[in-house]
């Protein structure tokens, strides 16, 4: 019971800090997208506050972790007249009402999340990069009241999973404190809270009835399935990889600039989780460069934005690497030599695309994997062609997205010959499925159909996918 | 309109039949269900010992029992223990992966190090098996401390 309470406080306070980013960057959106992005965007804080104290070296004790995490909300919530706005604006908001025709598939996508907590909740961490890492470090972090603590005098030479981002390190602590063993619930708040993200931005445009659909596609991806209740990075990096190309096409439909911020911190996030992340980031601020070249105010104006989404990336890389790696713990990590020596021998690079395509996407063992979800999507975004031509602008930046994950995870996979085909390249593809899903979500195909059946439901002439686009 | 939503139910259904129909959705499926069919069993063990072992099996086991044997012999808390390859219990007939140091560490609370370390050589205690059983004894001079890590390095370690 005191468990499920836990769980409840948590939960709340993760809101109240997530809330009041979002209210910082005056995002506002559909009631269930904001209240589950806010959550998302909770974990996120939290997953600062243990960082924070350690590299002010105080003592992670439980009343310090929990005092800091309830300091974090009320500062995010200093301009509260504008917080309560906002709340205001969302009551108002029209409610979500479940339709009959949505029940079957929201059963099943209840079901499968069911399971996916329980295991989250029961099973200890597993995976070696946690257990090995992260994990032990958290444990110990409790024991001993800092996250430099005695798994440093260890013999760490068959690993180097010491050095990953204090991201699950430090929501290890906390759900640790909470009275939570193994942790990894936050994981089940990330994959929930993502769920219901998708399935309302599916919703824009699509009919529900495909959009549940969809989401049981996407949901039944078997290795991006596992580790909803396995903890590790991955599946967190590409929950935050997908929001930042939501917010970066939000941007390019609207031009305002506190979206592209927003779009920026959430890239912050995601390459806190995961370093790398910083070469994908630089790959997607391209597209911001490009769409602007026709308009007036040169080349320098263009770069603003640029600069918007890639600045948090750089910030939360330095604060990771150069400050807590370099500087507080007491082993070193030389990256540099992580690095190809031979960037001028390209071989590998188109070594790596292939192996990518033969191994992991178009083989057996990328439907063992995968299941058939790229299948889909290529199927869908085939039909769109064919049917008519090239993608409008929103699904073909959808398109851009997934195809900087396609390039450059190879790219990766040659500049650090350590992010290797069977398992980091493996689940960096998990990025490329959400993506992979909102194209899907303004496909031309599937938004005629869904008119279609809109029409037909309702015996209308449905303009509501048109009023939207 | 009322029929119409009933009939966007059953195709619905229907789709989701069709969608768990392809050989890998349904095989999916069916490592879903047995997840779900082991929750009652779960829901009984809920300490954390138990999920410890059902997770991680003889590993966990082994790793817990050569701890305790080293707390009973010895309360000197940096005692560094050398541990074998796997390989070695396979050849000894035991079922042990043995963990890497960290790992170690997070199941005991014990350090231990591996033969191809550099510092093995630092090592006070070592496992063995015999008569499968696995034992852990002090290491009493340089000379015995080299024949064992060479024996261990000569069946290959590895992750």
């Amino acid at each position: 019971m005191s468990a499920v309470l836990m769980v409840i406080v948590l939960t709340i306070l993760q809101f109240i800090a997530g809330f009041g980013v979002l209210s910082l960057f005056k995002i506002s959106l559909k009631p269930a997208m904001q209240i589950s992005l806010s959550l998302l965007m909770g974990v996120a804080v939290f997953s600062l506050v243990p960082l924070i104290l350690q590299l002010n070296y105080m003592p992670i004790t439980r009343a310090g972790v929990f005092i800091s995490l309830v300091m974090a909300c009320l500062l995010l919530n200093m301009q509260y007249k504008t917080v309560l706005a906002q709340l205001k604006t969302i009551a108002k908001k029209p409610r979500f009402r479940i339709q009959l025709y949505e029940v079957p598939a929201l059963i099943v996508i209840s079901l499968i999340v069911l399971i996916s907590v329980w295991r989250c909740f029961y099973l200890p961490p597993t995976s070696r990069d946690l257990t090995s890492g992260p994990e032990v470090i958290a444990e110990y972090a409790v024991r001993e009241k800092t996250m430099v603590n005695s798994v440093f005098l260890v013999n760490l030479e068959t690993t180097n999973n010491q050095f990953k981002s204090t991201f699950i390190t430090s929501l290890q602590v906390i759900y640790k404190y909470a009275g939570f063993p193994f942790g990894q619930l936050w994981l089940s708040t990330i994959f929930v809270c993502f769920l219901v993200f998708l399935y309302h931005a599916l919703s824009l445009l699509i009919h529900r009835m495909l959009a549940g659909l969809l989401l049981i596609c996407f949901l039944a991806i078997p290795e991006m399935y596992a580790y909803t209740f396995m903890a590790l990075y991955d599946y967190s990096n590409a929950v935050f990889f997908f929001l930042a190309a939501w917010f970066l096409n939000e941007f390019m439909k609207t031009g305002n600039t506190r979206q592209i911020a927003f779009a920026g911190l959430l890239m912050g996030i995601a390459t806190y989780i995961r370093s790398e992340t910083l070469v994908l980031a630089a790959m997607l601020a391209l597209v911001l460069i490009w769409i602007d070249r026709r308009k007036p105010g040169g080349f320098r104006r263009r770069l603003i934005p640029a600069f918007y989404f890639l600045l948090p990336s750089a910030i939360f890389y330095y604060l990771q690497v150069n400050v807590y790696i370099d500087l507080y713990l007491p082993v070193s990590y030389e990256i540099k030599g992580l690095v190809n020596p031979n960037l001028l021998d390209l071989q590998p690079l188109f070594q790596r695309f292939a192996d990518i395509n033969t191994e992991l996407i178009f083989s057996k063992l990328g439907i063992i994997h995968y299941g058939y979800f790229i299948f889909i999507f290529l199927f869908v975004l085939l039909i769109d062609i064919i049917w008519k031509g090239w993608p409008g602008k929103t699904p073909l930046n959808w398109l851009y997205a997934v195809l900087v994950v396609y390039l450059g995870l190879a790219l990766l996979g040659y500049l650090l010959p350590l992010l290797d085909l069977p398992n980091s390249t493996k689940r960096g593809l998990f990025k490329m499925f959400p993506l992979m899903l909102l194209y899907m979500g303004n496909s031309t195909l599937l938004i005629h159909i869904s008119r279609n059946i809109e029409k037909w439901e309702t015996g209308l002439r449905a303009v509501r996918a048109d009023a939207r686009r | 309109m009322r029929t119409r939503k009933w009939l966007l139910f059953f195709c619905s259904i229907g789709l989701l039949i069709m969608f768990f129909m392809f050989p890998r959705n349904r095989e999916w499926a069916g490592t879903v269900i047995g997840y779900w069919n082991s929750f009652p069993k779960q829901q009984k063990h809920l300490d954390l010992e138990t999920r410890m072992r059902l997770r991680f099996g003889n590993n966990y086991i082994y790793s817990k029992n050569i701890a305790d044997s080293l707390r009973n012999r010895t309360s000197h808390p940096n005692a560094l223990i050398l541990m074998p390859p796997s390989s070695y219990f396979s050849k000894m007939g035991l079922k042990y992966h043995v963990p890497e140091p960290a790992v170690f560490y997070y199941y005991t609370g014990i350090k231990t190090i591996w033969a191809n370390s550099k510092h093995a050589m630092d090592a006070r205690w070592y496992v063995r098996v015999s008569n499968g059983r696995i034992i852990l004894d002090s290491i009493t001079d340089k000379r015995m401390i080299q024949d064992t890590i060479r024996e261990f390095v000569k069946l290959g370690v590895s992750l």
